[in-house]
């Protein structure tokens, strides 16, 4: 089969994202290292636009790219000066970093193993009967009709109304309990972050665990 | 469902409870007149809607003949296809006793109010009274064993709180804790039957008709059979502990710690009755094990006996009572036990008032004696104690069945009950013989009482001092005396009310509730002349009482069938003339100065004297129960003791040891470095996700 | 349609997830180990979204969003940690706040 279109974008964009990643942890600046995130979190962006998760492609830019690596700049901007290197990345060994690549191929062979055994499936190819009843079982459920040509091109346009659909409907609770996690991460955020009384900071050196 | 006026019967529940509540949170702070009113009004309200039911259930033509009537409450548990309502059974025998409970009640919280007039803690006094009133209703009116169970710990609960009620006397605390722990062996039984009863796939719930109902047709195919004598036999272990029967009636002796009203209600009228209510109530229950049935008989009538014989030598003018009590439930046992549940609730109900008689003339005389129990220093108080004494005559001649008085008629259809039993039965004649002698026994010791304490001379000063007590005191002494010599004639024997044409009306009441039920195939109640009407279908033609007496009398005739008059003649004779001997012996022992006049009698006496020393130490049942059971018990706990140092010390600090050893070694692993940690669940993600594989594979 | 095998994908979340799991345990800098573990969050989300579109399971977009979601809370809630933990013991290494006794 000859190299399509799809395979060497996702090549590109795979391979810089696991460079990014890579980058991430071995370069000096923790600004840098953000930076570097901000890169693979954007490459998983097109990769999602490549699966036709639009919806989920533009929140993964504006809120993990956007939002949260502002608050993670502005947490490193508050602890370090601008181009400082990260005082406890000397202490890291050779031999730790060894094992930790060690321990990171055990880890890629297990997950990777376990998405082979959990088998693989092939948008060109029909399911097999083996894992049709696997399969069929939560497209009936997500789906009111069974899954055409037309619904799977429909599914693919109409992406984020589906997605809000059953962000609304099947998943309303779960959705709603999320705002409720968030502000309770809110108020637990403002409460670990807030300064400590006066007197007890005199005492206790500004002991923030309260 | 709609409403039916009976509903009403709730409110005399909630009425002494409110009262708890009041008294019990702002008594404190309320004057002690408002006290005194609160107190017996809510039980008298109670007594009223008593009355009220009566008068409704009486003439509602849907429950003609003893229909029972369940008002539904609320439902108090749900767990499964278990179902507690608490709910309230409505029927003769429900009504019976809650006209018992709450008119002596009311009675004796009249009177309380004198006899605590100094004492300074009343509004708790009466706080613990009003709650033995609410509870004792749910114990009587519980339409189901989990709900009557409720009341039944409730009393218990009351019973302890007064018993101690005089907290700072250490025996008083004591008694409380004893009666409190001898309960709960008899609860602990009833719990068991309750289960049993529950497991059992034959007793679809534990409402009372529904036992009832289930044991009717259970019998049918189980009659006597073990599982049904087990069942009884730990019901009436429970009966044994409330109302103080052989083995476990020692506490009440003791219970007499309590102040004198609570003698009179919760260990003489009501609480300790609540074992002869349950067996009537279970009625069918007991009716189809035989053996079980014989069991309580026999227990009953032991206990009559020998608590009878521990009361002719007692000093304490409290425990002369106590032992004369447990005396007369085993009567009540006796009847229940041969079959004549009714008899038995009859009894209960004379007994209530003339036994609470007794214990309020008691405490009269206590008041009046400046506190002092002891019949030795007594004497000679007729004169400065009129009313109690007459009062108090009246009652020793109920319980000791001289004819015309309540006691009479109601020991008599037990003795009567008892030798039809035994004409049936032949071993059961001994049963009667002891009953008939155990009769004697009563009346000498009640009157040996009435003798010592009221007639001859003042033995000490303090019994020249006597006063009679206030009117709030003897008013409700009067009230009681007329109930004790009257309450009798509500059911007449039938040798006497045949013929006069006149019907009785307690036993009509009462015989749809609390009769033998009888299987067919085995006619065993017949002897004691019970019709074998089902519970539900009454005796035919009774419609309203009074109203149809010419009908009822022939039922009667049907019943006289079985009893010959001759016979019912002679024995009620038998028991006039027992009860007569006794009082005749108590007057000679008691009252005769010169014994030389009667050397054989003195010394037959002499010989007695033996008995009477034993007696006065009550058979040394407390003695023997230190010695084959505390004192065994406290080696036991010794051994224990060292067992428990030893070992099982032993094993817990050498287990804590072991954990102290691990966990220093493992505590290395516990760096407080978070890398590690994260290293430690990543390590045991990869294993699970490994495990997983080779599991799969291996499958 | 794509012809890009699923395989692929759920590769590459394999590959970004071990890195971050790496990451997690050789950093010592809290801000650092937070960003790995978002690195490993991102890659999970990769393989939701991945079985969403190959096994047309719309659910796999839900759970990813839900995922953003709680990630946005625990960074939240981490970068408060962080903060607090840097103001007791003026300095950025986890291996510092470790009370526990030699």
């Amino acid at each position: 089969m000859a190299i399509s279109f799809e395979i060497v974008f996702f090549g590109v964009f795979a391979g810089i994202a696991v460079i990014l990643a890579i980058m991430m942890l071995s370069v000096k600046s923790p600004v840098h290292a953000a930076l570097c995130l901000v890169g693979v979190m954007i490459m998983l962006a097109i990769l999602y636009l490549m699966l036709h998760a639009y919806f989920l492609s533009v929140v993964q830019i504006v809120v993990y790219a956007g939002a949260v690596m502002v608050l993670f700049l502005f947490v490193i901007m508050f602890f370090y000066s601008p181009g400082a290197s990260d005082p406890s990345r000397m202490s890291v060994h050779f031999t730790h970093i060894a094992g930790a690549i060690i321990l990171a191929v055990i880890l890629l062979a297990v997950i990777t193993g376990s998405f082979l055994l959990s088998g693989n499936v092939s948008l060109t190819e029909k399911p097999s009967a083996a894992q049709m009843t696997d399969i069929e079982k939560p497209i009936a459920e997500t789906s009111e009709a069974p899954l055409t040509e037309e619904t799977s091109r429909m599914i693919e346009k109409q992406n984020p109304q589906l997605v809000g659909r059953m962000l609304f409907t099947k998943y309303l609770l779960p959705f709603e309990l999320t705002s409720l996690l968030l502000l309770a991460a809110m108020v637990g955020a403002v409460v670990l972050a807030r300064r400590s009384p006066p007197a007890e900071a005199g005492s206790a050196g500004g002991d923030g665990n309260d | 469902m709609e409403m039916n006026l009976l509903d009403l019967v709730g409110l005399a529940i909630a009425f002494p409870l409110l009262g708890t509540l009041i008294l019990g949170l702002f008594g404190r702070f309320m004057p002690r007149i408002a006290v005194s009113i609160i107190a017996p009004a809510t039980v008298g309200l109670s007594f009223i809607i008593g009355l009220i039911t009566l008068f409704v259930y009486r003439t509602d033509s849907a429950l003609i003949g003893g229909q029972p009537y369940v008002s539904y409450l609320f439902t108090w548990i749900q767990s499964g296809d278990f179902t507690a309502n608490f709910s309230l059974l409505i029927d003769p025998l429900s009504i019976t006793m809650m006209l018992i409970v709450t008119g002596v009640s009311f009675i004796i919280h009249v009177y309380s109010i004198g006899y605590m007039a100094h004492d300074k803690d009343h509004a708790r006094f009466f706080a613990y009274l009003n709650l033995f009133v609410g509870a004792m209703l749910i114990l009587v009116l519980a339409s189901s064993l989990p709900v009557m169970f409720i009341g039944w710990e409730g009393v218990g609960l009351c019973s302890y709180l007064l018993i101690g009620f005089w907290y700072e006397k250490a025996s008083a605390n004591i008694a409380g804790m004893k009666a409190f722990v001898v309960n709960r062996i008899g609860d602990f039984g009833v719990l068991i039957a309750m289960f049993m009863l529950f497991a059992s796939e034959n007793f679809v719930s534990l409402e009372f008709l529904d036992i009832n109902g289930a044991a009717r047709i259970f019998g049918e195919t189980n009659y006597n059979s073990p599982f049904i004598i087990a069942v009884c036999l730990f019901l009436f272990l429970g009966a044994t502990g409330k109302s103080a029967q052989i083995p476990l009636y020692i506490w009440l002796p003791d219970a007499m710690e309590g102040p004198t009203p609570v003698s009179a209600l919760i260990h003489a009228a009501t609480m300790v009755t609540a074992g002869v209510y349950m067996l009537a109530r279970l009625n069918v229950l007991f009716s189809i094990a035989p053996t079980a049935m014989l069991v309580v008989a026999v227990i009953g009538c032991a206990t009559a006996f020998f608590a009878a014989t521990i009361a002719l030598s007692q000093v304490d003018i409290k425990r002369v009572l106590a032992y004369s009590t447990v005396s007369q439930l085993g009567y009540m046992f006796l009847a229940c036990g041969v079959g004549a549940f009714w008899v038995g609730i009859f009894h209960l109900m004379t007994h209530a008032f003339f036994k609470a008689l007794l214990f309020l003339g008691a405490g009269s005389v206590i008041h009046g004696m400046s506190d002092d129990q002891d019949i030795r220093n007594m004497g000679g108080l007729a004169k400065r104690m009129p009313v109690t004494y007459w009062t108090f005559l009246v009652a020793a001649l109920a319980i000791a069945g001289v004819p015309f008085f309540s006691g009479f008629f109601s020991k008599d259809e037990i003795l009567a009950s008892t030798f039809w039993f035994g004409a049936e039965f032949p071993s059961g004649k001994i049963l009667y013989v002891i009953a008939l002698i155990t009769a004697f026994m009563t009346a000498f010791y009640m009157f040996r009482l009435v003798i010592r304490t009221f007639l001859g001379k003042p033995v000490t000063e303090k019994a020249k001092k006597a006063h009679e007590s206030p009117r709030v005191m003897t008013i409700p002494l009067i009230i009681l005396a007329v109930l004790a010599f009257v309450g009798g004639y509500v059911a007449l024997p039938h040798v006497i009310s045949g013929p006069l044409g006149y019907s009785n009306p307690l036993e009509q009441f009462l015989k749809p509730a609390a009769q033998t039920y009888q299987i067919s195939e085995h006619p065993v109640g017949e002897a004691y002349g019970v019709a074998s009407a089902e519970y539900v279908e009454t005796i035919e033609g009774v419609s309203v009482e009074g109203e149809d007496v010419i009908h009822e009398a022939a039922g009667h005739g049907e019943d006289e069938a079985h009893h010959p008059a001759d016979i019912s003649w002679y024995l009620i004779l038998a028991s006039i003339v027992f009860a007569g001997l006794g009082i005749w012996g108590a007057y000679l022992y008691f009252r005769m100065t010169d014994w030389a006049k009667l050397p054989a009698l003195s010394r037959l006496i002499r010989r007695l004297q033996i008995v009477n020393d034993w007696s006065l130490k009550k058979w040394f049942v407390d003695e023997l129960y230190q010695y084959t059971i505390v004192e065994p018990g406290k080696v036991l706990a010794q051994i224990s003791l060292i067992f428990d140092q030893v070992v099982v010390d032993g094993i817990v600090n050498g287990t804590a040891g072991f954990f102290a050893f691990v966990g220093d070694r493992i505590r290395r692993f516990q760096t407080g470095i978070v890398r590690e940690y994260a290293l430690g669940i990543l390590l045991g993600a990869v294993s699970v996700v490994i495990i997983v594989f080779i599991t799969r594979m291996v499958l | 349609m794509t012809d890009v095998p699923m395989f692929y994908y759920t590769t590459l979340a394999a590959l970004l997830f071990s890195i971050g799991a790496v990451g997690v345990i050789v950093k010592r800098n809290p801000i650092l180990i937070f960003m790995s573990i978002e690195l490993m969050l991102n890659a999970v989300n990769l393989s939701f979204i991945t079985y969403s579109r190959y096994l047309h399971f719309l659910e796999g977009q839900v759970y990813a969003f839900l995922l953003i979601t709680v990630a946005a809370a625990e960074v939240a809630v981490g970068l408060a940690i962080i903060v607090a933990l840097f103001r007791s013991k003026r300095e950025v290494d986890v291996d510092a706040a470790s009370l526990m006794k030699e």
